[in-house]
């Protein structure tokens, strides 16, 4: 591909947020780097308890308490009122006053965040109409009035039916499907340039899940945002994604465009989380693939490469001693393994 | 608490080149639940600090007679209303506590009885010292009490740590056995209250239905109704030629019958999420009669809780009892509980005058809170598995 | 939701009918036949009680038939407002209790008001400020609250205003207005004097609905409807009011209802340390004397104006609940 230079949109570097707490102190997301692109789609791969959620979290600073981030830049280039090409000022997010003028500014008007459980995710007392109405508000200098006729408005796009008569809805009166659909209605409301999505399908049937899962990619073309999508689903990534990060252990451990990372895995966790998906095509009675193991306690870090107890191509001395960095392999594709110094 | 070694997962030889690792083994801790729960119990330091408090009241209970120094039905007029003495711990330089003689006489001016002390005559005070005969542990004959007189005096005409009430008895001595009352009460009261929380709230939660619903109108109703006019009430109608013992008993069985609700709906509640439990379920499934489902599934999931409820609702009884007694409608004379004692302190000018007749508001404090405390800690650790 | 005020209503109705069979008992209880007493009262006054009288006495009050007899000519009578004689006070038992239970009704509300009043912004604060100063302060006065039964307490202050301030804190009049009849002066008078024994009553209330309001803060906050109200910009505090306690306020408002019997109660102990013009000292003087239609009385109107109070709280908490309006639970 010819050298476009496009400015990145978030550039994670080093990113730490560590809980403090009386056992001990959680290293959650310890040393995270990724850039995202404008229009892109990174999903950000890895099993349960590797950091995930807490990088989302951290990038819009509401990060559950006793939970802080202690080092790292999340550089965001904000939205201007021209439509210059090379975007507005960038803006460190780790080092914006917690839940100041300016991070709330952002929250929700140019950085959306989708939520795994859309049920648990709206306030069951009040209506779904105007939670959006009040994000809308929040941002955007509208009446109540107009503000109520853009929500009718996005909830159509969404392809929620009846708009009009689900907007004065609770939401534990709508199905699963409609409800993640009006929260991305309320996410995409005040049109973001990111949207991150935690897990937006997971909690969903497999029909429901690849409508939505086309919706985004649909609200995606013709707004043009960019998409961080976390997920534990491979088959979701292989779909929707155009960049991967694989994460473990609150380490980013290859990120590489997402036909790099399904044919040419370069990680050894990599590789053996592609090698443990079941096929289709397998023989009957043929073992599956697990990964030896379990997921180290978060109290009790392994030294060195925090995958080298499980690792089969482990190196005694180099990687139980040494922590390796993000090192490019080619053309956007690092990898964090002292397989490739 | 086992610590085993235990090998996980696919052994290192199954996989080529695997790590040397140990990451196939584990090691695994045990602990049963009551010692989860004392290990989270213990976390709360003031509840521990509490349980202590409770566990010091209930010495008293026991040693009251010993704990004692004068007899506390010995009236004397002539010291009357007697302020709390001073004790000097140190006489010279040495360890010998003492108290002052104090010597009274009738001002003739307002007629009141008023107290000096002698600072020419010291009365040496004495640990172990002796004073009336009492039976220790309702067993054993003898007169040694924790403190007392020196040479052939009467403890009772000499020392007088917390002061006299209006008819001259010993403050302190009284309070001792107050405390055995008071606090006896609330055990019984408690325990009536228990059976019948438990049985009704059990049958409520457990059977469901009809029974749940006229229960539960039952409780709302006893809810509803302001408890203090009817205990007075109650209390007022008892005979007044009945002993004490019966008094007791009765105002026991008058608290307890508006008190069981809380129990009730504590047990219900439990009953009610139990019931849904899968492992409840599978009892039955299993063939497990509902006696046995009951008894060795249910309860000991909700047997903290139930202990944590009734720790909880004692310091209510309690208080409830000194309120009545205060009144005058409780307890009665020559019994002696801490809203008895406190009868003496029901209007303004008498306490002015002699404020240390409000002492035996303090132990009610005190055991309250400590109650409360040590419910709280043991409700919050009552569940180790939960939040 | 009409539904459910039929209901509430209802099970109200059985609490009166409760209440008026156990007051019933307590007139009931003490040994003798009321009409003799009377009729020995009046000839020690050296008034004599005919015949006739007596007979015309005794039907009204159903002596010597059943008790359920008795009972329903006794609600009978009440109907009628005829609620009986007080023998110590040789007058209706509705001319002594005079405005004394509307003294009470205020007293007891306005601990209830402040209740409220304390608990809600205290408690909010505990959670959201949790472990700070504020937090322990208001935890330790809440135990205040919890640990010293309110007649002490009420004691003890009187006994500290007495010697410290020399100021008599107890009553609800000054004594210059106290026997007056009523104007815009002593209305402003009794709100003068209400806050210290409204406080004093509503002190165990206010620490019990902290930590409930507190504890059920602390579930909603972790909930993620408040991530997602902080992703979306608000500020902490809207967020916080608009949401999270919004939602902790549903159980805390249920449990108001169930404060007001336990306000009425401490009331009659209370207003007896501080010497207030309520229905305290009068009931407790009535059951010393075994004034029993005097007792009887006071004890079913307490019981019938805290079930009246508790329905109206329970109307007030559906009307804030959405959910049990749209249903009919």
């Amino acid at each position: 591909m010819a050298a476009e230079v496009r400015p990145t949109l978030l550039s994670v570097r080093d990113l730490k947020t560590y809980f403090m707490q009386d056992e001990g102190t959680v290293k959650a997301v310890d040393g995270v780097s990724f850039d995202l692109y404008p229009g892109a789609t990174l999903g950000i791969v890895g099993e349960s308890g590797c950091g995930k959620s807490v990088t989302a979290r951290s990038i819009l600073g509401i990060v559950d308490r006793p939970g802080r981030i202690v080092d790292g830049e999340i550089r965001f280039r904000r939205q201007t009122a021209t439509d210059a090409a090379d975007g507005g000022p960038v803006v460190d997010l780790a080092k914006l006053p917690p839940n100041g003028p300016e991070i709330r500014a952002i929250r929700g008007a140019e950085i959306a965040l989708i939520f795994q459980e859309p049920m648990s995710s709206f306030s069951p007392v009040h209506t779904v109409g105007s939670q959006i109405v009040e994000a809308i508000m929040l941002h955007q200098q509208v009446d109540r009035r107009q503000a109520r006729v853009r929500t009718i408005e996005m909830l159509r796009r969404v392809g929620v039916s009846s708009p009009g008569q689900r907007v004065d809805q609770l939401s534990n009166q709508l199905s699963g499907g409609l409800r993640q659909r009006a929260m991305i209605a309320m996410a995409l409301s005040c049109h973001p340039t990111l949207l991150i999505a935690d897990e937006p399908t997971t909690a969903l049937d497999v029909t429901t899940q690849t409508q939505i899962l086309e919706l985004m990619r649909q609200l995606q073309r013709e707004d043009g945002m960019a998409i961080m999508l976390i997920t534990h689903d491979l088959g979701v990534v292989a779909e929707m994604a155009t960049d991967v990060a694989v994460m473990y252990l609150g380490r980013v451990v290859e990120q590489a465009p997402v036909d790099e990372i399904f044919h040419a895995p370069r990680h050894p966790y990599t590789q053996a989380l592609l090698r443990s998906i079941p096929r289709m095509r397998s023989r009957s009675r043929e073992r599956l693939n697990p990964i030896a193991g379990a997921v180290p306690h978060p109290y009790d870090r392994p030294s060195g490469c925090p995958f080298h107890p499980r690792c089969p191509q482990f190196m005694a001395g180099r990687c139980d001693a040494e922590e390796p960095t993000l090192r490019s392999v080619g053309d956007k594709h690092t990898v964090s393994c002292f397989l490739y110094p | 608490m086992a610590t085993p070694d235990v090998a996980l997962g696919p052994t290192s030889a199954s996989l080529p080149g695997a790590g040397a690792a140990d990451v196939n083994k584990q090691r695994i801790f045990v602990a049963s639940q009551w010692q989860l729960m004392w290990w989270r119990f213990r976390r709360h330091k003031v509840a521990v600090a509490s349980a202590l408090v409770v566990f010091g009241f209930y010495l008293v209970v026991v040693g009251a007679d010993f704990l004692a120094y004068a007899d506390p039905n010995a009236s004397e007029a002539q010291r009357s209303l007697m302020p709390p003495q001073r004790v000097h711990l140190f006489d010279g330089w040495r360890f010998g506590p003492y108290v002052y003689a104090v010597k009274g006489a009738r001002d003739l001016q307002s007629f009141k009885r008023v107290y000096r002390t002698d600072p020419s005559e010291k009365i040496p005070v004495r640990f172990f010292g002796k004073g009336f005969k009492y039976r220790l542990l309702g067993l054993i004959p003898t007169t040694r009490h924790l403190i007392g007189v020196d040479g052939g005096r009467d403890a009772a005409k000499t020392i007088f740590l917390l002061g006299t009430d209006v008819q001259g008895r010993d403050l302190w001595s009284r309070l001792m056995y107050g405390t055995r009352i008071s606090l006896t009460i609330g055990l019984v009261g408690v325990t009536m209250s228990l059976v019948l929380g438990v049985v009704l709230g059990g049958l409520s939660g457990f059977y469901g239905g009809i029974a749940d619903t006229l229960i539960q109108r039952i409780i709302e109703i006893l809810r509803s109704i302001p408890t203090i006019p009817l205990w007075m009430g109650l209390a007022a109608a008892l005979p007044r030629d009945w002993s004490i013992l019966q008094v007791y008993f009765a105002i026991t069985i008058i608290i307890s019958l508006l008190a069981w609700t809380e129990l009730a709906r504590v047990v219900r509640g439990r009953f009610l999420s139990l019931r849904e439990e899968d492992f409840v379920v599978s009892a039955r499934l299993v063939g497990c009669s509902q006696m046995r489902t009951i008894f060795v599934h249910m309860v000991p999931s909700f047997m903290s809780h139930i202990i944590a409820a009734t720790t909880l609702a004692l310091p209510a009884m309690i208080v409830s009892e000194t309120a009545l007694s205060f009144l005058g409608l409780g307890l009665r004379p020559p019994a002696m509980s801490w809203g008895v004692l406190l009868q003496q302190a029901q209007n303004v000018q008498t306490v002015a005058i002699s404020p240390w007749l409000m002492l035996p508001a303090v132990p009610v404090i005190v055991v309250v809170m400590a109650f409360n405390f040590l419910g709280d800690g043991l409700r919050d650790a009552a569940d180790p598995y939960g939040r | 939701m009409l539904a459910y005020i039929g209901r509430r209503a209802l099970l109200a109705i059985f609490t009166v009918w409760a209440i008026s069979v156990l007051s019933f008992v307590i007139i009931q209880l003490p040994p003798g036949d009321y009409v003799t007493s009377y009729i020995a009262q009046m000839a020690s006054m050296g008034s004599v009680v005919t015949d006739e009288e007596a007979q015309n006495l005794r039907i009204q009050y159903g002596l010597g038939q059943p008790i359920y007899v008795q009972y329903l000519k006794w609600m009978r009578l009440i109907a009628q407002g005829n609620f009986g004689m007080s023998m110590e006070w040789r007058r209706p038992v509705t001319e002594v209790i005079g405005e004394r239970l509307w003294l009470t009704v205020a007293v007891s509300v306005s601990a209830l008001f402040l209740t409220w009043v304390l608990a809600l912004p205290i408690g909010i604060y505990s959670a959201v400020r949790q472990y700070s100063v504020g937090d322990y302060v208001g935890t330790f006065v809440g135990f205040i609250g919890l640990a010293v039964p309110n007649f002490l307490l009420a004691l003890v202050l009187l006994y500290l205003g007495f010697t410290l301030f020399n100021a008599h804190i107890g009553g609800l009049f000054s004594p210059d207005l106290q026997d007056a009849p009523w104007s815009m002066a002593r209305v402003w008078d009794l709100l003068k004097h209400l806050p210290i024994p409204a406080l004093i009553l509503g002190l165990a209330g206010t620490a019990q609905q902290i930590r409930i309001m507190r504890a059920n803060l602390l579930d909603e906050l972790r909930k993620p409807y408040v991530v997602t109200a902080r992703s979306k910009g608000l500020t902490e505090m809207a967020l916080i009011l608009r949401y999270p306690v919004r939602l902790a306020l549903n159980p805390f408002a249920s449990t108001i209802g169930y404060t007001l019997p336990y306000i009425v109660s401490g009331s009659i102990i209370v207003s007896l340390v501080l010497g207030l013009p309520t229905v305290g000292p009068l009931l407790l003087k009535a059951l010393i004397a075994q004034d029993m239609f005097l007792a009887g009385t006071i004890v079913l109107l307490l019981g019938v104006m805290t079930v009246i109070g508790t329905l109206v709280s329970d109307i007030l908490l559906v009307w804030v609940d959405p959910r049990i309006r749209l249903e009919e639970t």
